[in-house]
Formats: C-alpha cells, sequence, structure tokens
C-alpha cells in the first residue's frame, strides 16, 4: 500500500508553483518555525520524530544537526544533496521536479535549525530540469520574502543557491561534494574533521539528502509523534522507493518503512517482466549487497535488510529476472565504479580498476580459475580500507555477486561462455 | 573569445552568489558548454581570466567532470544511459540501434554535424528506462517508434 | 600539552596529544611506510600504506591521520595490517612498471623500498599495465612538463605530493591533477610549463620515478655517489644542501632538509646552480700579462710577480698603496684570511664588499645607532606575524625560502601579506601589491605613519610616544599628506588608509625590505621612516623585532662579521677596538679606517692606490658606473683578479687567479640570519684553481709570515671561539643549527620617533623612463647561475621589459629590438611586456653576459633615466 506524504502532491502539475503550494498548506511550518520556535527545539522535534537520512547511510537527521557547534565563530552551511546518481535511484528528482517548494521550505527550516544563513542544493548537471525547477522555486520564495533578508520580519537571514554538477557520481558522497562545490574536482576528504565541524569552506555543515529534508516541514506540521507513528520501531515514516528493471510497472513508490519487497516487486510493480521467474533483486541502489528471490519478504527497513546480509541505501531496487546473466550484471556494475572512482586513495583508484579488469575477462571467456579467489581478495582488500565509502559501494555488489552466483561465474570461467544468456527487450530489427 | 557577452556576464554574475570565487568555477562551465557545446583549453584560460582563477583549477576541475565533451559533438549530443536498470532494459540494442541508424560509432558525429552519440553512466532515471539525455532534455520509456520520432523531430530542427 | 600513554605493538609510549599514531611510531622509532604523507604536507590520508590495527576499531586506521589517544592499544604490524598494507602494494602494482632497472629513481625509491621490505614475492595480477603513451616504440612514456622535469606517468603512484605541494608550499599555478581515477594524470595547466622557482622540489619529493629531472636522470646510479654536506651560496637564506658526487663530480645537490633554516626545501637556483662548478668556461690556470695578452703561467710566476709588486707599491706609497675589492660570495674563510692578510701583513685596511653602492649613498651609520643595521629576527620567526609589509623587494627572487616561511604564515596563522613595490613582484601573487611611483618610499612610509597618528590608531601608553613627540612627528613631516603623497606615489588615498589601518590592526608585523630598497639612493631615510612606522604600530618590541632589511650577496652577512669592510674587524669590531679580540694577528693592525669603495677609487685616481685585489668580484659589469669602473681600474699600476672565469675585470687585470669555488674546498657561510653553517669539501679544486684562503696564506708565506692553514677547516677553527665564545668549539663539533651570532646593534626604541625628509633626487630631465634592475627568472648575479645549463633552460636571453602600453606606444612588440639610452651608454636588447609594470619603467634583468645595464648608469646620478628608441 502506498502511504504518500512526500508524494501527495507531485501528480499535480501545477504543484511546483508558489499559489499550488501554498494553497496546499506550504511554507505554513516554515513560518511557524521562523514565529514560534526556537533552533534547538526544531532540532529537538526532528530528533524526535526518528527521520533518518535519505541518501544512503540513514543517519538520524536530528543527531546530525545537533553536532554543528554552536560557538563556531565561523558561518554555518546547509548543503542538499541532490546529486542523485546512484544507479537505481530517481526519487528526488521527483521532488525537485515536481515539489520543489517543499525542498527549499524543508532546507530553509534546516538552515535555521542549525543557524545557517546560506543553504545550497547540490543538484546532479545532468538535471537540468530538476534545477531549473528548483531555481524558480527559489526565486519565488525570494519575491514571498520566505527568504532573503529578514524573511517575514523575524531578522532571520537566509540565502539559497542552487550549485549543478558536472557528471561524477563521486559528488554525491558528502565529502566530495563539498570539495565540487568549492570549485575543486570532486574528490572525497579523509574524516575527521566531519563536515559538521569543517565542512563547505572549512565551516560546519549540515549535508542533507533532498528526500530527508522533504520531510521536515510535514514533520513540523504534523509534529514528531505523528511521523514517528509510521514505519518500524527504528525505521519511521516512509520512503520513496525506485522500482525499475524486470518489472511490469517501474516507478517511484512511496511506501511505509517495513514494507515486504515482495508487495512492492508484485503488487506495486506488477510482478516480473514478461511473466518471467525472478532471479536477483539489488534492494538499495547498485552498492547494495544482491538479494535472490527467497528473500523477498524482507521487511523494508534500515534493519531488517541488514539482517539479511545487505541495505536499504537509497531505495533503488532493481530487479533482474530469470533471462539475467550475473557475471554481465557484476561486470556493468564493476565498470561503473571504476569510472566513477575519484582516484584519491589507491585501493578505490586500483581495485575498482582490478576488479574490472577481471570480471570482463571472465565476461569475455578469458576467465582463469583463480581469478575468483583474487576477486574476492580484492574485494577484501578494499572493503574499510578506502577513503571514503566509494570503495564499500564497488566492492559490495561484485563481492555479493561473486559469492551468491558463484557457480555462473565458475561455468563462465570453465565454458567461455554465459549460463545464461541475456534476454533483454529489444530495439531496432 | 570563444565566450559570448551573454555567457561572460552570466559568468560574472555568479561571482557575489558565492563565498569564494574557486566556486564559480563548475557554474560557469556548465554556462560554457551550453554555449559552446564543448569544453577546450582555450574556455579554461578564458573562464580564469573571467573570474581571476587559476587555469590550473578551472582545467583540473573540469576534466574531473566527464558531463562536459572536451571536443566539438554534434548539434545533438545523444548520451544514451548503459547502466544496469536502462541496460536490462535493453540499453545495448537501443545503442546499435542509434548508431547503424545514424551511421556512426560510438562516439563519432555524423557527418552532417548534427548528431553524436555516447553512452553515460545512470542518468538517474532509472524507472523510466530506457533513458537517453539530448542536449539538456531527457527522453524517457523509449521505444523504437519514440527513438525515430525524436530523430525526425531534430533532424527537421536541423 | 597534555600526556597521554598508549601502546603500540606491545611497547607502552609516552607521547603528547594531538599527535597523530604516526607522530608517535616516527618518534619512537617504530616504522610505518607511508606514501602520501608528508610532514611539510597537509595530511590527505590517501594512500592507505599507512594502515594500522587499534584494538576495539572495527576498522584499520591511516596512521597518518588518526589521533593518538591515552590507553589506545595500536598495531603496526599484525596480520591484518600485513594483508592489508600487502593488499595497497599489490593494488600499487597493478600499474606501476616494474622497470626499475631502467628508472632513475632506483636505488632511493620509497616504493621499491616499501615492495622489498613488505611485499608478496609473487604477483597476481595479469592484466597489461595501464600506460599513458607518449612514445609507441619504447616503454619509456617520458614527457617534459617543464624545463627540468620530465614525467613519466605510467609510475605514478598518486600520492599528489607533488601538486599538493605546488598549491599549498608554494601557491604556484603550474601543476595540477587531470582526469579521475586510474586514469589521473599530473600535468601543467594547458599550453604551459611547469617552471616555477621551486619547481625541482617535486621531483625530491615524489616517492617514484615518475618525476625526473633532467639535471641528473641517466648519469649516475645513485648508490655509486658520495654525499656530502653543503651549503648553498646563491641568497643569504642559507639552505643546506647534499652534494652527490661520483669519481670527484658532482652529478646533483638536493635539500638537506633543516626545519630551522630551509624547511625541507630548496629554490632551483639552489638546486641546479652547482653546474657552474664544472662549467668548461673556468678559469684553469693563472695567468699573467705579458706583452699586452693575458697568457697561462705557474703559480710561482704569478706569486712571484704580485709580491714584487706588492713589495715595490708599498714602498713608495706606503700600506695603504694596496686596497681589496672582494664579492660577497666568498667563504668566511676567505674573509678572515684576506682580511688577516691585507690588515696584518701588508698593512692597509682600505678593504671593501659594498661594491653596488652609488658614490652619494650613505654607508648606514645612524641605522645602526637605531640597531636595524644587523638582522634582530631568525627565518623561523616568519612563521609567527600575522602581516608581512614587504617594501622595495622580490623577496621571490632574492630570499626564495624565507618567502615560503611567509606563505606558511599565511598558510597557518592566516597572515597578510602587503608589498609596496616600484615593480611587479612573483610574490603578488599570494598577496596584495601596490607598485609605487619610483623613489616615493619615504613619503609613502612615512604617510602611512601619519594615517595611524590621526586616526589615533596607536597605542601612546605601549609604544611610549608622547603627545609632544607625536604632535612634532606631525609637524615635521606635514607635506606627507595623504593627498600630497596619493599624488606623488600613484597609490590611491583610499589604498592608503585601508593598508595603513590594516598595519595598525595587525597583532605583529614584520616589514621587510629587499634589493630596491638595498640599493636606494636614500637607502637611510627609507629604513629610518620605517622604523617610526614599526614604533608608532609597536612592532619593535619583544620578538620577534618588526624590520628585517634584507640585502643581495649570498654571504653579505659574513662580509659584515669578518670584517670586509675598512673601519672593521672580525666580529664586527671597530679597527680601533681590536683589543677586545683576542687574536695575535690583531696586534700590528692599524687603528686607523682604510679606504671604502668610493675612497678607493678615487685614490686610485690619484695614483695613491696602485695595486688592488679584486676576489670574487667583477666590478667592471656590477659596479653601478661602468665607464668609470673601466677607466680607473685601468690606471691601476696592478690589478690582480681572483676569480672563476675570466670576468670583464679579469681581462683587464695584470694577474689572474683561477679561483676554486666553495665546492672545492671547506668552510663556512653566514646566512642572512647570521647563522654560520659549514659546509664539507665535496669535490677536488678544478684543475690549477686555489680557494682565496690559501692563496692570501700562500702570498703571507711568501712574506715570511706563516698563517698556517691546510683547509678551510683550519681557519674555521682559528675563529670559531670567537664568534662562539666557546674556545672548545671547532669544525667537527658545530652543532646542525650552526652558529648563530647575534646582530651587533639591538633594536633603540628610545630612539623615539626619527626626523625624516625627502630631498628631491637630481632627476636627468632629457630621458623620461627610469631604469631598473634585477634577477631574471632563476638567476641570481651574473657569473655563476649563467653558467648553469639546467637554469639556462628557464631563461638564457636577456631582455628589457617594458609595460605594453609603452612599448605599444614606441611601436614595439614582444620580440621586437629596442635600444635604451643615454648620456652614458646604451643596449640593444629584445623587448618583454611585463605585466603590472609602471609605463614610466624600463626593468633589466642584470644576470646575462650579453649586456650590462651599468652602461647606463652613472655613480654620482641618483635616479638612471634611460630613453628608448625602436631598433
Ligand atoms: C559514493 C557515494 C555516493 C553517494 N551519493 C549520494 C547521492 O547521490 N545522494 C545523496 O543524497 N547521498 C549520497 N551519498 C550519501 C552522502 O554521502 C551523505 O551521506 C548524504 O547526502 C547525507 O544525507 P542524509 O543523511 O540525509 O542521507 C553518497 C555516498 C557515497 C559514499
Ligand atoms: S607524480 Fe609522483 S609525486 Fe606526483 S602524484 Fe605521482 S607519484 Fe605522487
Ligand atoms: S601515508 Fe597515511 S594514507 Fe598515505
Amino acid at each position: 500500500m502506498e502511504l504518500k506524504v512526500l508524494f501527495k502532491y507531485t501528480d499535480d502539475p501545477d504543484q511546483y508553483k508558489m499559489d499550488t503550494y501554498i494553497s496546499h498548506g506550504g511554507y505554513k511550518a516554515w513560518e511557524k518555525v521562523l514565529k514560534e520556535i526556537k533552533p534547538d527545539e526544531v532540532i529537538e522535534i526532528v530528533k524526535q520524530s526518528g527521520v533518518r537520512g535519505r541518501g544512503g547511510a540513514g543517519f538520524p537527521a536530528g543527531v546530525k544537526w545537533g553536532f554543528v557547534p554552536k560557538d563556531s565563530p565561523k558561518p554555518k552551511y546547509l548543503v542538499c544533496n541532490g546529486d542523485e546518481s546512484e544507479p537505481g535511484t530517481c526519487k528526488d528528482r521527483v521532488l525537485m521536479e515536481n515539489d520543489p517548494h517543499r525542498v527549499v521550505e524543508g532546507m530553509a527550516i534546516s538552515s535555521y535549525a542549525i543557524g545557517a544563513h546560506h543553504a545550497f542544493i547540490y543538484i546532479r548537471g545532468e538535471f537540468v530540469f530538476p534545477a531549473e525547477r528548483m531555481r524558480g522555486a527559489i526565486e519565488e520564495a525570494y519575491e514571498k520574502g520566505f527568504l532573503g533578508k529578514d524573511i517575514l520580519g523575524t531578522g532571520y537571514d537566509l540565502e539559497m543557491t542552487v550549485h549543478t554538477g558536472g557528471g561524477a557520481y563521486i559528488c554525491g558522497e558528502e565529502t566530495a561534494l563539498l570539495n565540487s562545490l568549492e570549485g575543486k574536482p570532486g574528490m572525497s576528504r579523509i574524516r575527521p574533521p566531519f563536515p559538521a565541524i569543517e565542512g563547505l569552506y572549512a565551516s560546519p555543515t549540515v549535508v542533507n539528502n533532498v528526500e530527508t529534508l522533504a520531510n521536515v516541514p510535514e514533520i513540523i506540521n504534523r509534529g514528531a509523534d505523528w511521523y514517528a507513528g509510521m514505519g518500524t520501531e527504528k525505521s519511521k515514516g516512509t520512503r520513496i522507493f525506485c522500482l525499475s528493471g524486470h518489472v511490469k510497472k517501474p516507478g517511484n513508490y512511496e511506501l511505509e518503512l517495513g514494507t515486504p519487497l515482495r508487495h512492492l516487486i508484485y503488487d506495486l510493480g506488477g510482478g516480473i517482466l514478461d511473466d518471467k521467474e525472478l532471479k536477483a533483486v539489488i534492494p538499495g541502489g547498485s552498492s547494495t549487497p544482491v538479494l535472490t528471490p527467497d528473500q523477498i519478504d524482507v521487511p523494508m527497513d534500515f534493519e531488517s535488510v541488514a539482517e539479511i546480509g545487505s541495505m536499504l541505501g537509497s531505495c533503488g531496487v532493481i530487479v533482474m529476472h530469470e533471462d539475467t546473466c550475473m557475471v554481465w550484471a557484476a561486470t556493468r556494475l564493476a565498470y561503473f565504479y571504476m569510472h566513477e572512482s575519484c582516484g584519491k586513495c589507491t585501493p578505490c583508484r586500483m581495485g575498482t580498476q582490478w576488479m574490472y579488469q577481471i570480471l570482463s575477462r571472465i565476461e569475455s571467456g578469458e576467465g582463469r580459475p583463480e581469478d575468483m579467489d583474487h576477486l574476492l581478495s580484492a574485494c577484501d582488500n578494499i572493503e574499510g580500507q578506502t577513503l571514503c565509502p566509494l570503495g564499500d559501494a564497488a566492492a559490495m555488489p561484485v563481492r555479493s555477486f561473486a559469492k551468491t552466483f558463484r557457480e555462473e561465474f565458475e561455468y563462465h570461467i570453465e565454458h567461455k561462455k554465459c549460463m545464461v544468456q541475456n534476454s533483454f527487450p529489444s530495439f531496432g530489427q | 573569445m570563444i565566450l559570448n557577452d551573454e555567457t561572460v556576464k552570466k559568468i560574472k554574475a555568479t561571482v557575489p552568489i558565492y563565498p569564494q570565487r574557486r566556486s564559480c568555477i563548475l557554474p560557469a562551465l556548465t554556462l560554457a558548454y551550453w554555449q559552446e557545446g564543448h569544453l577546450n583549453d582555450d574556455i579554461y584560460r578564458e573562464i580564469s581570466d573571467i573570474l581571476d582563477l587559476k587555469t590550473v583549477d578551472v582545467a583540473s576541475a573540469a576534466s574531473f567532470y566527464t558531463m562536459f565533451p572536451k571536443a566539438p559533438v554534434g548539434k545533438y549530443y545523444i548520451q544514451v544511459c548503459h547502466n544496469i536498470s536502462c541496460a536490462l532494459l535493453g540499453a545495448d540494442s537501443l545503442i546499435d540501434y542509434l548508431a547503424q541508424k545514424l551511421g556512426v560509432k560510438l562516439g563519432e558525429t555524423t557527418e552532417d554535424g548534427l548528431f553524436t552519440v555516447v553512452t553515460v553512466e545512470c542518468l538517474g532515471s532509472c524507472t523510466t528506462a530506457p533513458v537517453m539525455q539530448i542536449n539538456n532534455d531527457y527522453y524517457e520509456n523509449l521505444t523504437r517508434e519514440k527513438v525515430d520520432q525524436i530523430l525526425e523531430d531534430l533532424r527537421k530542427q536541423g | 600539552m597534555s600526556e597521554i600513554k598508549l601502546t603500540i605493538n606491545g611497547r607502552e609510549i609516552v607521547a603528547t596529544k594531538g599527535m597523530t599514531i604516526l607522530d608517535v611510531a616516527l618518534e619512537n622509532g617504530i616504522d610505518i611506510p607511508t606514501f602520501c604523507w608528508h610532514p611539510k604536507l597537509k595530511t590527505v590520508g590517501a594512500c592507505r600504506i599507512c594502515l594500522v590495527e587499534i584494538e576495539k576499531w572495527p576498522k584499520l586506521q591511516v596512521s597518518c591521520a588518526t589521533d593518538a589517544t591515552d590507553g589506545m592499544v595500536v598495531f603496526t604490524n599484525s596480520d591484518r595490517v600485513v594483508k592489508a598494507r600487502q593488499g595497497v602494494i599489490e593494488f600499487i602494482l597493478l600499474n606501476h612498471p616494474l622497470d626499475c632497472p631502467t628508472c632513475d629513481k632506483g636505488g632511493e625509491c620509497p616504493l621499491q623500498n616499501v615492495v622489498y621490505k613488505y611485499g608478496i614475492d609473487r604477483a597476481r595480477t595479469i592484466e597489461p599495465r595501464q600506460r599513458f603513451i607518449v612514445n609507441e616504440d619504447s616503454t619509456f612514456d617520458d614527457l617534459p612538463i617543464g624545463p627540468e622535469i620530465i614525467r613519466n606517468q605510467n609510475r605514478c603512484i598518486h600520492c599528489f605530493r607533488c601538486t599538493r605541494m605546488v598549491e599549498e608550499v608554494f601557491e604556484e599555478d603550474d601543476l595540477g591533477s587531470y582526469n579521475r581515477g586510474h586514469i589521473t594524470e599530473i600535468l601543467p595547466p594547458p599550453g604551459r610549463e611547469i617552471r616555477n622557482l621551486y619547481s625541482g622540489n617535486v621531483v625530491e619529493y615524489c616517492p617514484v620515478g615518475a618525476l625526473t629531472n633532467r639535471d641528473f636522470r641517466y648519469k649516475v646510479r645513485v648508490w655509486l655517489t658520495e654525499q656530502k654536506k653543503t651549503i648553498c651560496n646563491f641568497c643569504p637564506d642559507g639552505c643546506n644542501l647534499t652534494a652527490w658526487t661520483f669519481r670527484d663530480k658532482i652529478y646533483r645537490t638536493t635539500s638537506r632538509r633543516n626545519d630551522r633554516v630551509d624547511d625541507g626545501f630548496i629554490c632551483d637556483i639552489g638546486r641546479y646552480g652547482y653546474q657552474f662548478v664544472h662549467h668548461p668556461d673556468r678559469l684553469t690556470s693563472p695567468m699573467i700579462r705579458r706583452g699586452g695578452e693575458l697568457v697561462e703561467c705557474t703559480w710561482d710566476e704569478v706569486y712571484d710577480a704580485i709580491i714584487c709588486k706588492l713589495k715595490s707599491i708599498k714602498e713608495k706609497l706606503g700600506p695603504e698603496g694596496v686596497a681589496s675589492l672582494v664579492g660577497e660570495d666568498c667563504s668566511n674563510e676567505d674573509y678572515y684570511v684576506i682580511g688577516k692578510f691585507l690588515r696584518s701583513v701588508v698593512g692597509s685596511n682600505s678593504i671593501d664588499h659594498r661594491l653596488h653602492r652609488k658614490k652619494k649613498l650613505s654607508y648606514g651609520e645612524d641605522l645602526e645607532k637605531l640597531g636595524i643595521v644587523g638582522t634582530n629576527l631568525t627565518i623561523d620567526d616568519l612563521e609567527s606575524p600575522d602581516l608581512f609589509v614587504i617594501v622595495g623587494s622580490d623577496l621571490h627572487s632574492e630570499n626564495p625560502i624565507s618567502a615560503l616561511r611567509l606563505l606558511k604564515a599565511k598558510r597557518n596563522n592566516d597572515a597578510r601579506l602587503v608589498l609596496i613595490n616600484p615593480v611587479p613582484s612573483r610574490l603578488s601573487r599570494s598577496g596584495t601589491e601596490y607598485i609605487h611611483k619610483c623613489n616615493t618610499e619615504v613619503q609613502l612610509i612615512t604617510c602611512l605613519a601619519r594615517i595611524i597618528v590621526r586616526e589615533k590608531l596607536y597605542n601612546a601608553d605601549e609604544t611610549g610616544l608622547d603627545d609632544r613627540q607625536i604632535e612634532k612627528f606631525l609637524n615635521d613631516t606635514d607635506d606627507f599628506t595623504i593627498e600630497n603623497v596619493s599624488d606623488a606615489s600613484g597609490i590611491s588615498k583610499d589604498d592608503l588608509t585601508l593598508l595603513a589601518r590594516q598595519i595598525a590592526e595587525a597583532k605583529r608585523a614584520v616589514f621587510i625590505t629587499g634589493r630596491h630598497v638595498s640599493l636606494h639612493y636614500r637607502r637611510d631615510m627609507v629604513l629610518t621612516a620605517l622604523f617610526n612606522l614599526a614604533l608608532i604600530t609597536n612592532n619593535l618590541r619583544g620578538d620577534p623585532k618588526g624590520i628585517l632589511a634584507l640585502r643581495i650577496g649570498s654571504n653579505n652577512r659574513g662580509c659584515y662579521l669578518f670584517g670586509m669592510r675598512p673601519d672593521r674587524l672580525p666580529i664586527n669590531r671597530r679597527v680601533d677596538e681590536k683589543d677586545s679580540l683576542s687574536s695575535d694577528w690583531l696586534t700590528g693592525v692599524s687603528d686607523r679606517k682604510g679606504a671604502d669603495t668610493i675612497d678607493i677609487l678615487r685614490q686610485i685616481e690619484e695614483s695613491k692606490v696602485e695595486l688592488t685585489f679584486a676576489v670574487g668580484t667583477d666590478p667592471v659589469t656590477s659596479y653601478p658606473d661602468y665607464n668609470y669602473i673601466c677607466s680607473t681600474l685601468t690606471k691601476l699600476d696592478f690589478l690582480v683578479v681572483a676569480d672563476l672565469y675570466l670576468t670583464e675585470t679579469a681581462k683587464i687585470a695584470d694577474v689572474v687567479l683561477p679561483l676554486s669555488s666553495c665546492m672545492e674546498t671547506s668552510g663556512s657561510f653566514c646566512n642572512w640570519e647570521g647563522r654560520v653553517q659549514i659546509f664539507e669539501q665535496v669535490v677536488n679544486p678544478i684543475s690549477l684553481s686555489r680557494p682565496a684562503w690559501q692563496i692570501f696564506t700562500d702570498l703571507a708565506a711568501r712574506l715570511e709570515v706563516e698563517f698556517g692553514y691546510k683547509s678551510g677547516e683550519d681557519v674555521f677553527n682559528e675563529f670559531a671561539p670567537m664568534i662562539s665564545g666557546d674556545t672548545k668549539l671547532n669544525f667537527r663539533t658545530v652543532p646542525e643549527s650552526g652558529i648563530c651570532v647575534p646582530s651587533a646593534t639591538p633594536v633603540n626604541r628610545s630612539a623615539g620617533l626619527q626626523p625624516v625628509s625627502v630631498r628631491a633626487p637630481e632627476l636627468d630631465q632629457k630621458h623620461e623612463y627610469v631604469l631598473i634592475t634585477g634577477n631574471g627568472d632563476h638567476h641570481i648575479g651574473r657569473n655563476r647561475t649563467t653558467r648553469s645549463e639546467s637554469l639556462n633552460r628557464f631563461q638564457s636571453e636577456p631582455y628589457v621589459g617594458l609595460s605594453e602600453r609603452t612599448a605599444n606606444e614606441l611601436a614595439l612588440s614582444d620580440g621586437d629590438l629596442v635600444k635604451v639610452e643615454n648620456d652614458f651608454g646604451k643596449i640593444v636588447c629584445v623587448v618583454k611586456y611585463i605585466d603590472g609594470l609602471r609605463d614610466d619603467v624600463v626593468w633589466i634583468p642584470d644576470n646575462f653576459p650579453e649586456i650590462s645595464a651599468n652602461v647606463l648608469k652613472n655613480r654620482e646620478i641618483e635616479i638612471d633615466m634611460v630613453s628608448l628608441v625602436k631598433v
């Protein structure tokens, strides 16, 4: 069952306009916060709501805001992460395109809570249209006096800027994003210092995902308890699941956390394309370990998915049917991570290259028996040992494909061809 | 000068937005790309002059980001997603189809200078796969008929 | 600072809070390999070779970026660590070619060492190594990326030390990283080369053979070389160098990191300058003039000739008939022995090293009273101020490594750099530069002081300045109103006010002057004005002292210290204070001041001096009056020139003595701080050359005075107790930090505000451009750096620098020939546009043998003016 909180109005073609947004109760939370709630109390409410980061790691948003030092003489910044580049994920785009004011309002409230007077939203460069919608919304908000100097006469100032990227998955990683926003190549930074202490321009900075922040206005309007009433004990609220791949009805579905994966794939997604057999599901974006059909009754919340060895990640659910070669799939992902490694740290830069080299050899029929060991050992030497989690993101899927579908890899090595021939919808002749 | 007055004006307008000037690099590169369709060393030098920044910083940043072609491409820069979700729904055959229909290999530009086809990583539109981006616009849920129509329309526009 | 206890590999270690695990390990001799980490660069924690295991931490951590904490239990060699480290090595070797036998870094390669120590002996990677193809026919993908630097990207392990160093430490912009992931490559920006003054450091810091230099590559294997400790003597910074020799030939010099002095960096001049030693131009034999020609002869013959002349001239004119001019690049030992010879054996005090001064330039007696002649700062002191005001200096080319300390202060304590210069300087990249109209320094500085006083931005109590003094100062300087000075200097009123406020606000400002002030016709007044400004802003209190007047000439301080002046003995004692020095040879020395350069030259004209020694100096090209110096020196009965090459002065000498360079003897130099640092003999003297100390020891012996020195070391041992006050100190026991000889005169704050005045310079009205000279790119001085092939690769051609506008007005373009002329002479040379140069200035680098700007100078004229004509 879909539970539309964020998506309540996304189907309204005029929702992106200020008037429509206001007619749907927009900017009430912002006004209330400015006039009635102290920044600390906002943080407290968000903590109480239990909302966790929607960018991938699932860190409680309120707690993160609380890390920003109050006594720092430096300016503070809020950065909204709209880089959305994890394969399988395309939820933030919908929010930015169809309900941009919700994102603006969420950013504004969050900025206020942490004491920031300049907020940025970093949108991947390819998202020209979503960025335009966000710019439009921000412009309208300035006109209405929701942004700018002395907002609604409260003395609080806030500037908001849309910043677009240039095609680099790594810029979704928060420290790389900050470097990119500073005009540098998007290479990640060592932590500590964490962004909350030394982030953008070496000042305290909070980085939150678009979807995370979009939740904030409703939390303020309807209260932390209301929000915490949705979802499971530790995974509160709803999430937008991006269902793609071999399903009949792919799309973005907003569901209460804890909804079984099967429901998403079979009931909402209409089942597997061409009524074939399900073979594998990636539950949380391409970097999360792959699941098999026997695991799809898992409730989709942070804890339950972790329990079966994968991650909820960014909720990009990628479905693969029986006619999908797993070696091919792993190779495709390995190529992606090699292409996207920033190159700063050794294990990620070289490990992703080596993994891809081994996999593409296996795929093209030149695999050798020891390759499987080498592949897994490369994963060992990457995971947990890179500068930022991109290394993990690259190694996890490779390891899980190689372990879960080991016989397919071995078949490939031995027979120099696929055990399962890819059979996908095709174009042209 | 490669960058025209309007682009230069827009680039300069980004300066007051950011607390530090180096942040203007990516917006400037984007504006230059929108004007020229690609980037090159001369453009980096112009941008560094306009913003009074080091050329090395501009060039090094530009080279990191793969969205900007670093050499001239066709008027319509067709970027086909070949990542997993799109591939599962036939991106590879879409690419073959495009290449064949336009009579070019990947990365090449058609003789009339209209089209260049390249593959790109996930475009963030997985639920509407297969997807391609032409210049700034997304084309989703592609089918053969749609692709034919799109190309025809673009050809007509010239 | 609080103490913490931790355990590394089972060993209890006490450390200080704030240290990283790596710091603690290094301090305690525990080996952890590193690649990206370097003590002089910000930590990035990227290469991951330094991973360690920490008890209770789930993941391995990089020791370079993890703080040690109390109670931490660390393992640097556990199975997990070893496995991870081998993993990193395996990853690096995926692409790094195993071409060690043909790699220039072989034998001194950190990667090779780490693989050797921690690597695995079998390769699991079978993929062909990735290449950045430059050369299809061979695997040597060498790409020259600068005059000296060759890049082989295949070997790069992406530690980014090179690019980080160029950006962070040098604030230069000629190296960057491009692309991303495994195809990341290191390159200069498009269309450019890496050619900054510090570029050679990237080769030294690169942990593999990805960056090598033309100078050294493929010439000799490092393990065959011997290393000698030496000191750079191209500028007064005194960086510590290691000279690498093989079969009595120097193959390179590298930094011998001394954190107190050079902080681990050397400039390219220090790195490649040594090539002058083996240059074919070196004099190979003594020469004597016979039948009008200089012909080679034996040492005995020249010595006999000199002694013979010496005796006859002394008989005829008395000891004062003999004088000596010395250059500023000789060793302390040379100065000591020259002084000893001239004063005690010959009996003349007519000796001077100050050859760049015009006739009316004072020698700074007044400044001595104010205590701003010597230096009251150390290089380390340059790290603490929050404001540097640099007046009349291209610190970057004059003191390249000290300049880096300013950038360090900028990095670490947000120090601000302000430059007030008549011509643009490279350091302007890191600060704000105000280019003023020539010769308005006194007005400018005084005006700044007036603004501070008038805006009441000074602290009367702390500075001890009472109202009466202030009132008087304002009255005395009422010409220097902001309006007047803005008009005169060309710096806007707003800028003047801003600058004054910045100076007043600084917690600790240091004022640094350099070449342009040192050679300024009103040097003393400029420095006096600065004294006032520093006093008003309370920057003369405590340490570091507020004024640093730097001079050109690498061992200029050694000249001071060893009395290369007519009025001074060693340790800067006045000639009438000789009793305070307990040295036998001083007993007979005359109490009377000898002649200084100007007087020596006059006495030559008057035939009161007939024999002159010119040691390590080339007055014909460096004295600011070509016509006068030539005609005067030719009047001498006997001119003895000792030098490395047949200089212009040597060409008119009666005898020429081949001098050994400082690489060919042992000895010491004194850097600008007053730090005496020793150097070892690196190679044997070239051909028949001899060091100056030896030549004068030999000459003394022929006059029956035995100095008894067999080496520079012997000379050092004689004066070491004098300069250190430690009777036991000798060449072998000098500490790494050298011996710091304090400034002769302490800063005299109680002198109060000094009167300042400007006397309008006598301007030559016929010519419209002011001539200013300085260092060309990668060169210092005239004779040595231009004989380094490497340095000539950066720049080898002279030029005349003009603003683009001036050039255009004369219908000249970059590269056209121009004639620069005045009543005294002319130069014809190519034009080069200089960004930021004033339109009324002609700038000529004074390094290249083809042209010598002193033909345009006249010692009577305060400001050199020239005209320009297109040819
Ligand atoms: C390689 C990598 C890519 C990431 N990409 C994104 C992204 O596209 N969008 C996003 O919101 N977070 C992304 N993240 C997570 C961010 O680093 C960060 O945790 C997040 O923006 C924080 O916001 P949240 O707490 O609201 O989730 C990525 C992380 C990694 C390691
Ligand atoms: S060239 Fe050398 S110093 Fe520079 S990144 Fe590569 S290995 Fe490091
Ligand atoms: S030395 Fe610590 S990560 Fe490179």
